[in-house]
């Protein structure tokens, strides 16, 4: 991606000097008996950002649902964190949390602030603790200084501290898919525990994965094409495990990468329900909801690009099965 | 030469088992050294697997009920044993294992050392004994100063390690950002009988350090004490880095030399393998750290004492 490339370019030669600096760090600068440094230093300006949450382990299940790419857009605004992955211009995932999921949460200025850095980095630093009992609460505390240089973390667990620091990325616009939920071609809520067996179960050797959602009918249906036949799922309107059915106009059906549905599995596994609806030119948004035990629900969304009919040519399935 | 233990305690069998695989991942080729009262597998590895040092202690009373040795001097035996072959004798059967017997024999003129493992039939009450035959070799007289119980080792400061448990989690993930772990540790100016560690790696994307506190000091013997009457954990730095006095000097900070930070980077795969053992939760674990040289780990279990150097990646 050669904006990213020219962008960051001259930060990354700047973090790579630094790396070795880090190593000759005095001994004397490490002082562990002082306490965690405070929001504002002594001598810095406030961060842009500062939050605490003292259940760690909760948000690190939650972001974890989405770690499917290497880097993350992190967006903060008055109403919470964004944190959003995106694959090749056709799937973008958005974990969403809330102010109320932080026991503290200052932005300094009002504006949205974005930030991007490594995912799998952030990931391993939030999992320090996650061998310990879930019942052991983790504090984290997060700060991003005014030069945006790095991303601070502060994690305590039982008496032990981590404290991580996370170089930024220049970060790109991420992608709006123009979705447009007023003019919806059909909505369906759908309970994740029968969701998710069927989402394990789609043929792993079928490239294309049509979702087909009928009018007269008034079911939802997963179709998968592999080398050695084809796999149909249905959800009737009427089933238990579909909670609304709002159907199209007229009867629709789109294809899907399987690859990029496979990336919602693990947030899918997570939820209580997911709410699948499509805009007319069939751009699918895939929203789950996870319940947590403190009664604080969070999010996770994800946008999909159909496949254009261009693209599948071999594919085999003739058009009379389908009514 | 004679030697010849053996034990008819199942769960002594499996004891010892483990604690043979677990050394074997640490050096696969050992030195056993055996003496009246114990037997010892050490890996002096001064270029050899890069540097790692290994000695490992089983004290014959606590696993074995029949031992003797009759050495070249009445006192030591010593063997070289490439410790990958004993494993694979072992590891297939000694899951229902209800006896072990270990013999040194010969056989045309080669030394082996016999591992005879009584094993439980499937239908019949009886028996079996299958018997593997472990080509040893037999370390010269002149290298055996290599093999001698180390003195009271040299620190810079010395400590209990925090709980595997916790540790283990925190090098796992560290492990995938860098190879390269530094080990800190201070002791505490608010409580002298205290100290911290902090281990830390960085990559280039992201440097992570995590903080162990109140970690207590172990008391070793002929420690110096100070006029204060506390133990004076550690050497009194006379070596210390001249870097280091001339920063503090500069600050006007009055460091006393055992409140000073040692720092030690070492390769934090060697570490892994140490604390991943299949034996049961070690009763305890001393680090003793000696500045820009080496991470002494020095690993109590019930019935046997492991020892494990690591060299610091760049000396100073």
């Amino acid at each position: 991606m050669a904006t990213y490339r020219n962008q960051s370019s001259i930060r990354h030669t700047s973090i790579i000097n630094n790396a070795n600096d880090a190593d000759n760090e005095s001994d004397d600068e490490f002082s562990l008996n002082s306490g965690s440094p405070a929001p504002s230093d002594g001598g810095r300006p406030p961060p842009l950002l500062y939050l605490r949450i003292t259940n760690a382990k909760v948000v690190c299940s939650l972001l974890k649902t989405i770690q499917f790419r290497d880097l993350a857009t992190i967006c903060a605004s008055v109403n919470g964190l964004k944190v959003t992955v995106e694959d090749c211009k056709s799937l973008q995932a958005n974990v969403y949390l809330q102010t109320s999921l932080f026991s503290q949460y200052t932005l300094r200025d009002d504006e949205p602030l974005f930030f991007k850095l490594n995912y799998v980095m952030l990931l391993e630093c939030l999992q320090m603790f996650s061998d310990t009992e879930a019942s052991s609460p983790a504090v984290m505390e997060l700060f991003l200084p005014d030069d945006r240089s790095a991303v601070e973390l502060h994690l305590e667990d039982a008496g032990v501290v981590t404290d991580c620091r996370i170089r930024t990325i220049e970060p790109e616009q991420t992608l709006d898919f123009n979705f447009n939920a007023a003019a919806l071609c059909f909505k369906v809520i759908i309970r994740s525990e029968q969701l998710k067996e069927v989402f394990s179960e789609l043929d792993p050797h079928s490239e294309l994965v049509e979702i087909f959602v009928s009018t007269e009918r008034r079911l939802f249906r997963m179709s998968t094409f592999g080398d050695l036949g084809r796999g149909v799922y249905d959800f009737p309107a009427e089933s238990e495990a579909v909670e609304m059915f709002q159907s199209p106009d007229v009867s629709v059906a789109f294809r899907y990468r399987h690859a990029l549905l496979k990336c919602c599995l693990k947030a899918l596994q997570a939820s209580a329900k997911a709410s699948i609806r499509c805009d007319q030119r069939g751009f699918l948004s895939l929203q789950f909801l996870v319940e947590s035990a403190d009664g604080h629900n969070c999010f996770i969304e994800f946008f999909l690009v159909p496949n254009q009919p261009e693209d599948e040519d071999e594919i085999a399935g003739s058009d009379d099965e389908r009514h | 030469m004679k030697f010849r233990a053996a034990t008819q305690d199942a769960g002594c069998v499996q004891y010892l088992c483990k604690a043979i695989v677990f050394v074997s991942k640490l050096a696969n080729n050992c030195v056993m050294r055996c003496t009246p009262d114990c037997i010892y597998f050490v890996l002096c590895g001064h270029t050899v697997e890069g540097g790692v040092r290994v000695w490992f202690e089983i004290k014959r009373d606590t696993l074995f009920s029949d031992y003797s040795m009759a050495g070249l001097d009445e006192e030591h035996e010593e063997l070289e044993v490439v410790l990958e072959t004993m494993v694979g004798a072992l590891t297939k059967s000694f899951g229902q294992a209800r006896g072990l017997r270990l013999k040194l024999t010969r056989r045309d003129a080669a030394p082996l050392l016999q591992m005879e493992l009584e094993l439980p039939t499937v239908l019949t009450d009886e028996s079996r004994h299958v018997t593997h035959n472990v080509p040893v070799r037999v370390v010269p007289l002149r290298y055996w100063g290599e093999f001698q119980t180390p003195l009271e080792p040299e620190f810079d400061i010395s400590f209990y390690f925090p709980p595997l448990s916790t540790v283990r989690n925190v090098l796992d993930r560290m492990r995938n950002l860098s190879n390269r772990l530094t080990i800190f540790a201070q002791r505490s100016t608010r409580d002298q009988g205290k100290c911290s560690m902090r281990l830390s790696v960085t990559n280039s994307m992201a440097s992570v350090s995590t903080t162990f506190k109140d970690l207590q000091l172990p008391r070793w013997r002929d420690e110096p004490v100070d006029a204060a009457g506390d133990v004076q954990n550690g050497r009194n730095g006379d070596e210390g880095d001249e870097a280091e006095d001339a920063e503090a000097a500069a600050e006007g900070v009055d460091v006393p030399q055992s409140a000073r930070p040692v720092r030690v980077a070492v390769d934090i795969r060697k570490i892994g393998s140490l604390l991943s053992s299949p034996l049961a939760c070690p009763t305890r674990i001393v680090c003793n750290l000696v500045r820009h040289r080496v991470a002494q780990f020095f690993i109590f279990y019930d019935e046997v004492q492991l020892q494990y150097f690591i060299p610091a990646l760049d000396t100073e």
